[in-house]
C-alpha cells in the first residue's frame, strides 16, 4: 500500500493483518507455526503428564532381617501408591546396579534386627541425579519406613503407653494452597504450556517481520507503507492472537481434563496470558528490529524465551543466585507472568497481581514501542 | 570430492560463516555458564515463613527457633492469626504458614490423645512445588527433632524419631538442585545447538546450490558435524562440568564411547531436515520451538515410564534423550557399559538409521542437482 492511501490508524492496522494473513497463507511453513506447532507441541506436553501424579516409583529393597517388622515394612511400601517393590534383594550391589540401570528410584536396607534397642537405623539410598523421581519416591518410602518402625520402637522400648499411635508425627497437617494434592503434573503444566507458547510465537513473530526487510533494512518497508508502525501492529496481531489463544486453550484444557482448579480467577490467569503475547511479540519485534538479520533474531529469541523457565524461578527460587542471574531474570518477561499465574491460582491480592501485570505490559510498551519507532525512523534513513 | 576435500571445507565453511559459527561454537560456550547460572545456589533459600504461635510454648519456642536457623527458610514475623497470616501469603510477603496450637505440647507429651485441631499446621503455596517441598521438609526435620528432644525429656526410653531411619543421596550427593539440572538439560543444549547448525549448513549448500555431490563427499561433510559435535561434547563434559564442579568422570572411557555416536545421530538429523528444507531460516524456524518439549520429553522430570509408552517410544527418536540417560550414567552414575547397555543400543541404532537416511538423501539429491 502507497503512501495517499486512506491512513486511518484503524485502516492501517486492518491493512497490516489482511497483509499478514495474505502471506500466512502463501507460507505454509509460518502457518504451521500459528497451528500445527503449537497444537503437536501442546498436546505432547498434555500427554506427557496426563497422568498428573508420578506413582509406582520403583525401588528395591535390600532385606538383612527377614523377621516380622521387616516384612511389614516390604508390605508398606508396597501398599503405598507412590511406590512398587521392583526387587528384593540380599546385597546392596545388586541393588545399586538396578539404580544405574535405572530401574530403580531408590534403595531400602533392612538391617538386622530392626527395631530392636540399639539396633542401626533402616537406610534408604535415593537417585538424587534425576532429582525430581529420585526425591518423590525417597519421601514416599521414608513416610512409610518411618511409619512402621515408629509404631514398633515404643513396644521394643517397654513405653507402650506413649506410643505415637498415629504415625511419627501425630498433630501436624500440611495444607497445599494451589495444589492440594502435590501433583507433579499440575505444577509442570503451569510451566510448560506458557513456556512452550512463549518461545514458539516469538519465533512466529521474528519470522512475520524478517520478510520486511531488504538489504538489512526496514527502509524500503517504511517509505512505501502508510503509517509503517500500524501496518506493523497489524501484521503482528495474527501472532498475539495465536498465542493468546493456545496459551488459553492450555490453561482451561489443563483445569478441566486434569481436574485442577483455580482458587483465583481463571480470566485473570487469561488476562495474564494476552499480556504474555504481547511481551513476547513485542520483545520479538525489538529483537528482529535491532539485529535486523533473522537467525541472529531468532539466536537472541532462544537465549531470552527458551531458556527463561529456568531463570523465571519457578522451580528453584531465584533469590539464592548469582545478583547478575536475578537482575536477568526480573528482566524477563517469563518470570512476571509466571509470578502473575501463580498468584492468580491461589487468588492473591490484587496489589501483587498488579506489579506482575504492570511489568508485563512494559515489554510492549517499551521493546514494542522502540521496535515500532526504529522501524518507523528507518523511512529517513 | 573426496571425503577429507568435504570434511576440510566444511569445516572452513563453519569457521568463516557468522551464523554457523554463533550456533555451533559460540551458543555452547555461552550455554554452558548462561543456563546453569539461576540454579547455583543448589537448593531453595530463605523461604519466608510467618509464624502464628498461639502457646508460645517452649516447644514452640524451640520449633520457631530452629526454623530461624536453618538455611532454607527465613522467619519473616509473628501473625495474631491465621487470617492476618494468610494475607501476608496472598500479598506475597510469605510462602508459607506455620501454626502452633494453644496445646502443642501434646504432640510430644500425649500423641495418641491429642484433641482435633490441636499440634502444628503448615500452609504452604505448592502451586511452587520446589519451594513448597523445601519448606515442608525443613520443618517436618524441625518439628522431629523438637519433639523427640521433648519426648525424652519426659522418657528417655524413647526412641529418637530421627534416629529411625538414615536417608542418603545418590551420585548427586549433596541433592544440589544444579547438579541435577545442568547434567541432564546439557545433552538438550548439545544437542540443539549442532542440529541448528547441521539444519543450516546442509539447507543453505542447498538453496545456493552449492551442495558436495556424491556419497564420499556427504560422508566427509557428516564426519565434520561430527567432530563439532565431539570437541562441544569435550568442553561440556569436560571443562564446563569441571569448572562448575558437577559431579562428573564416573567412567570416563564410557564417555568417550558414547559421544561419536550421539555427535553422529544429531548431527546427521541436522543435515537431513536441514537439506529436506532447503532454507536455512526455514529450518531454525522449525527446530527452535522444539527446544523446550525436547527437555521435558527425555525425561529428566517427568520420568520415562511415567508417560504414554507411545510418547516415551517418540520421546527415544530425539536423541538427546538417550544421551541424556546415557551420559549421566555414565559420567555422574559411574555406570558400566552393561549397566547403560539400553540407551547405548538406541543411541548406536539412531546414529545409523539418521546417518543413512541423511546419507541417501544428500548424496541422491546431490545427483540429481
Amino acid at each position: 500500500m502507497t503512501r495517499g492511501a486512506a491512513s486511518a490508524p484503524a485502516a492501517a492496522i486492518a491493512r497490516g493483518w489482511r497483509a499478514e494473513c495474505t502471506r500466512l497463507r502463501r507460507s505454509r511453513l509460518d502457518l504451521i507455526l500459528l497451528t500445527l506447532m503449537p497444537a503437536v507441541l501442546l498436546g505432547l506436553m498434555g500427554a506427557m503428564i496426563a497422568r498428573g501424579s508420578v506413582r509406582d516409583g520403583p525401588v528395591v529393597i535390600v532385606d538383612h532381617d527377614g523377621g516380622a517388622l521387616a516384612r511389614a515394612i516390604r508390605r508398606t511400601v508396597d501398599a503405598s501408591p507412590m511406590l512398587s517393590v521392583a526387587a528384593v534383594t540380599p546385597d546392596v550391589a545388586t541393588a545399586m546396579t538396578m539404580v544405574r540401570s535405572e530401574r530403580a528410584l531408590a534403595i531400602l536396607v533392612i538391617p538386622r534386627g530392626i527395631g530392636l534397642a540399639g539396633s542401626p537405623p533402616a537406610e534408604i539410598l535415593y537417585e538424587a541425579q534425576f532429582l525430581a523421581a529420585g526425591s518423590t519416591a525417597q519421601a514416599a518410602l521414608r513416610a512409610a519406613v518411618t511409619l512402621r518402625v515408629a509404631e514398633a520402637a515404643p513396644r521394643s522400648a517397654g513405653v507402650d503407653g506413649i506410643s505415637p499411635g498415629r504415625g511419627p508425627l501425630p498433630g501436624v497437617r500440611l495444607t497445599l494452597l494451589g495444589n492440594p494434592t502435590a501433583s507433579l503434573g499440575w505444577y509442570l503444566g503451569l510451566l510448560l504450556g506458557p513456556a512452550v507458547i512463549h518461545l514458539l510465537f516469538a519465533v512466529s513473530a521474528i519470522g512475520a517481520v524478517a520478510p520486511l526487510l531488504a538489504g538489512k533494512t526496514f527502509a524500503g518497508y517504511a517509505r512505501v507503507t502508510v503509517r509503517p508502525s500500524l501496518d506493523l501492529v497489524g501484521r503482528l496481531a495474527p501472532h498475539v492472537l495465536a498465542c493468546w489463544s493456545w496459551g488459553t486453550a492450555w490453561i482451561v484444557a489443563l483445569t478441566l481434563l486434569g481436574d485442577y482448579r483455580f482458587v483465583g480467577s481463571i480470566w485473570a490467569v487469561a488476562g495474564g496470558l494476552l499480556l504474555l503475547a504481547l511481551a513476547t511479540v513485542g520483545v520479538a519485534l525489538l529483537l528482529i528490529v535491532t539485529t535486523r538479520e533473522m537467525a541472529t533474531a531468532l539466536s537472541a529469541a532462544v537465549i531470552i524465551t527458551g531458556s527463561a523457565l529456568a531463570y523465571s524461578g519457578a522451580s528453584l527460587p531465584i533469590n539464592g543466585a548469582p545478583r547478575l542471574a536475578q537482575v536477568w531474570s526480573a528482566a524477563l518477561p517469563l518470570t512476571h507472568y509466571i509470578r502473575f499465574e501463580m498468584d492468580a491460582l491461589i487468588g492473591a491480592h490484587p496489589l501483587p497481581l498488579s506489579v506482575e501485570a504492570g511489568a508485563l505490559l512494559l515489554y510492549p510498551l517499551i521493546a514494542g514501542g522502540l521496535g515500532l519507532w526504529l522501524v518507523a525512523r528507518s523511512a529517513r534513513a | 570430492m573426496t571425503l577429507r576435500e568435504a570434511f576440510e571445507r566444511t569445516l572452513i565453511e563453519i569457521a568463516t560463516t557468522r551464523e554457523l559459527v554463533s550456533l555451533a561454537i559460540a551458543s555452547v560456550l555461552f550455554y554452558a555458564f548462561y543456563y546453569p547460572a539461576p540454579y547455583a545456589q543448589q537448593a531453595a533459600e530463605g523461604m519466608n515463613l510467618v509464624v502464628v504461635d498461639q502457646g508460645h510454648s517452649p516447644l514452640g519456642r524451640s520449633i520457631t527457633r530452629a526454623l530461624e536457623a536453618s538455611r532454607s527458610v527465613h522467619v519473616v514475623g509473628e501473625a495474631v492469626d491465621l487470617a492476618a497470616a494468610e494475607d501476608a501469603v496472598l500479598d506475597r510477603r510469605a510462602d508459607g504458614i506455620l501454626f502452633l496450637s494453644r496445646d502443642l505440647d501434646a504432640i510430644a507429651t500425649h500423641p495418641a490423645a491429642i484433641r482435633p485441631g490441636a499440634g502444628a499446621m503448615l500452609v504452604v503455596n505448592a502451586a511452587y512445588a520446589v519451594r513448597a517441598e523445601a519448606i515442608a521438609l525443613t520443618l517436618a526435620d524441625t518439628l522431629v527433632d523438637a519433639i523427640a528432644q521433648r519426648g525424652k525429656a519426659i522418657d528417655r526410653r524413647l526412641p529418637d524419631p530421627a534416629g529411625l531411619v538414615r536417608v542418603q543421596p545418590l551420585f548427586n550427593t549433596t541433592a544440589g538442585y544444579r547438579d541435577y539440572i545442568f547434567p541432564a538439560v546439557s545433552n538438550i543444549i548439545l544437542q540443539q545447538t549442532l542440529l541448528f547448525a547441521s539444519a543450516r549448513l546442509a539447507a543453505e549448500r542447498r538453496r545456493r546450490r552449492a551442495a558436495f555431490g556424491g556419497l564420499r563427499a556427504s560422508l566427509g561433510t557428516w564426519a565434520a558435524m561430527t567432530l563439532i559435535g565431539i570437541l562441544a561434547q569435550s568442553f561440556f563434559f569436560g571443562f564446563a562440568y569441571w569448572i562448575q564442579d558437577v559431579p562428573r568422570a564416573g567412567n570416563i572411557a564410557g564417555v568417550v564411547m558414547a559421544m561419536p555416536l550421539f555427535a553422529g545421530a544429531v548431527s546427521a538429523l541436522g543435515l537431513a531436515i536441514g537439506h529436506a528444507l532447503g532454507d536455512g531460516d526455514a529450518a531454525l524456524k522449525l527446530l527452535i520451538p522444539t527446544s523446550v518439549p525436547l527437555v521435558f520429553l527425555a525425561g529428566f522430570a517427568w520420568p520415562l515410564d511415567q508417560m504414554p509408552p507411545w510418547l516415551a517410544t517418540l520421546a527415544w527418536a530425539s536423541p538427546a534423550t538417550p544421551a541424556m540417560h546415557l551420559f549421566v550414567r555414565f559420567n555422574q552414575m559411574g555406570a558400566s557399559v552393561a549397566e547403560a547397555a539400553g540407551p547405548l543400543a538406541v543411541m548406536a541404532l539412531l546414529a545409523a538409521a539418521y546417518g543413512m537416511i541423511a546419507m541417501t538423501m544428500l548424496a541422491r539429491k546431490a545427483a540429481v542437482a
